[in-house]
């Protein structure tokens, strides 16, 4: 096979990106952050400062006043309209900013909106819900505000939200109540990323959940902190619902080892890469079914930090054929002996002790 | 009963490769030519716009993604690119710059999108934190505006600054 050698004209050429056609050129841009895409790039040359007027924008703001905000969705309409996801998460717009944005017929390219811990309250979420223009919203972020069921009610029954693939409703409705609207909505049914952290939703809540239809698109699954036990994953593992879930998180919950049982034999449970279970009732017998598991063969990422194993279950996982597939694994603050009675060389205490452990460090593991 | 049908691709610099039909339908250049020529035992298919360097990866790449789809990578892109590519992609991308520039060419002359996604967040993760003279530095770009052009933009410019 012989190699072209290049001039020395057209290795100058090709080292520039001038030589990139201005589709590509806008895909770049794409990937970038309002501040580097316009801050930066459009500085650099006349050619980049027009493409960039083009490109869909990704903005976000820490803090906003409401006077920037009317100018960024509804004044400037040239800005507004190329914007493609708005971050105002923690920026404390209230229901008087989501009405602003909600009615700003701008917003008709807007593709993801991320309002988390901004005092939103029902009537806002109610500005949403009603708002057609925020029709090909395809990510939807409201964690932590100050609306409650009736927010919810108005979400799930709005057809404008029929494109939303990710969902983010951690800490707002407290209870399963709350998860039946969303799995009963004729419109979420799209839905491919689903977090309702802290919201009490308990077994009853994963119930609604795992027997719907509607959620059977769901990669990735979080529900930390909701008194979920073991009854719960029962309903995960026996649901072919679940069956393309990747991502599981069910840290601060109430699951014991026999909770794992159900999950480590569940056949629908084969697509799942990540497993974050911080923070249970998790013992050794539970460290032995995720180890002796036929179906968690794509499982690269296992968090078992702050369980109840002790040395035997770190020595089942090591022992195991997890091993040979797992890149991350973390077993810190669990009952295991620091340095005494481990078959296991240095490396591993390192493991032990410490909150996060890389491949590299799996690989002195043996 | 038969074979793994074949597809033999010439570049510009006149390398031929021989690749299974099903990896480099990645293409979808390729993929719709395939689809209006004859069933030629190893259909020859030039790509005139691609060095073999750059056909060997693209080639490499759809070896590997055939089987093992990418994940979509976000945008914007959260951190750097290596925060969020599987680890064959992020050893894929060691490579030096005027490769990429051509990789991204190839992948969108073939029409991969997945790798055109790929490179260009690439670029993008390249071109992050960086002033504009750095980023002109970086990728020889001339910079055409008067001082007080300049001046201008950067007045218009200043809704975006993160508050």
């Amino acid at each position: 096979m012989s190699q072209a050698v290049p001039s020395s004209l057209m290795i100058t050429l090709i080292e520039s990106v001038s030589v990139l056609s201005d589709d590509v050129l806008c895909l770049i841009f794409q990937f970038l952050e309002a501040k580097y895409c316009i801050g930066s790039c459009s500085l650099t040359c006349k050619k980049w400062h027009q493409l960039t007027k083009s490109v869909p924008l990704h903005v976000k703001y820490f803090r906003i006043n409401y006077s920037d905000l009317v100018r960024v969705v509804s004044t400037d309409q040239k800005l507004a309209l190329n914007l493609s996801s708005l971050d105002l998460n923690g920026a404390e717009i209230k229901d008087r900013g989501v009405k602003c944005i909600a009615e700003s017929e701008f917003m008709v390219n807007l593709k993801a909106l991320y309002l988390g811990s901004n005092k939103i309250g029902d009537e806002g979420v109610k500005y949403l819900a009603e708002s057609e223009y925020l029709k090909n919203l395809q990510t939807l972020d409201l964690y932590f505000n100050e609306f409650r069921l009736d927010g919810v009610k108005y979400l799930t029954q709005s057809p404008f939200m029929s494109n939303l693939r990710k969902l983010i409703l951690s800490a707002t409705f407290y209870g399963a109540e709350g998860v039946k609207c969303i799995v009963e909505s004729p419109y979420l049914t799209n839905l491919q990323i689903l977090d309702l952290d802290r919201n009490k939703i308990g077994n009853e809540g994963l119930e609604y959940i795992t027997s719907s239809q509607s959620m059977s698109n769901l990669r990735v699954l979080s529900l930390s902190d909701n008194t979920i036990r073991n009854l719960g994953l029962k309903y995960i593992a026996e649901s072919q619902y679940m069956s393309n879930l990747e991502e599981l998180t069910l840290k601060s919950n109430e699951i014991g080892d026999e909770g794992i049982k159900y999950i480590a034999e569940s056949q629908f449970m084969s697509k799942l890469g990540k497993l974050f279970l911080t923070t249970n009732f998790i013992g050794n017998a539970g460290a032995k079914y995720l180890s002796d598991s036929q179906y968690l063969s794509n499982l690269h990422t296992l968090d078992l930090s702050s369980n109840q194993l002790d040395d035997d279950g770190v020595n089942y996982i090591n022992e195991s054929n997890l091993m040979s597939h797992l890149t991350f694994l973390n077993l810190s603050n669990n009952n295991t002996s620091n340095n005494k009675n481990l078959a296991l060389d240095n490396s591993v205490i390192f493991v032990l002790c410490c909150v996060v452990l890389g491949k590299t460090l799996c690989s002195c593991w043996f | 009963m038969s074979e793994t049908k074949q597809v033999e691709l010439t570049s510009k610099d006149k390398v031929s490769f021989k690749v299974d039909r099903d990896v480099i339908l990645m293409s979808g250049l390729v993929k719709d030519m395939l689809e209006e020529g004859d069933e030629d035992e190893t259909p020859i298919i030039p790509i005139p716009n691609v060095d073999s360097k750059p056909l060997q990866k693209v080639i490499e790449y759809c070896q590997y993604h055939h089987k093992e789809p990418a994940q979509e990578i976000e945008k914007p892109l959260k951190g750097k690119i290596e925060d969020v590519i599987c680890d064959w992609d992020k050893k894929f991308l060691e490579i030096d710059q005027s490769l990429l520039i051509e990789l991204i060419m190839a992948a969108n002359y073939l029409n991969i999108k997945d790798l055109l996604d790929l490179t260009c967040a690439k670029v993008a993760s390249m071109i992050k934190g960086k002033s504009p003279e750095q980023i002109r530095e970086m990728f020889g770009i001339e910079n055409d505006f008067t001082p007080e052009e300049e001046a201008k933009i950067r007045e218009e410019n200043k809704w975006c600054e993160e508050a």
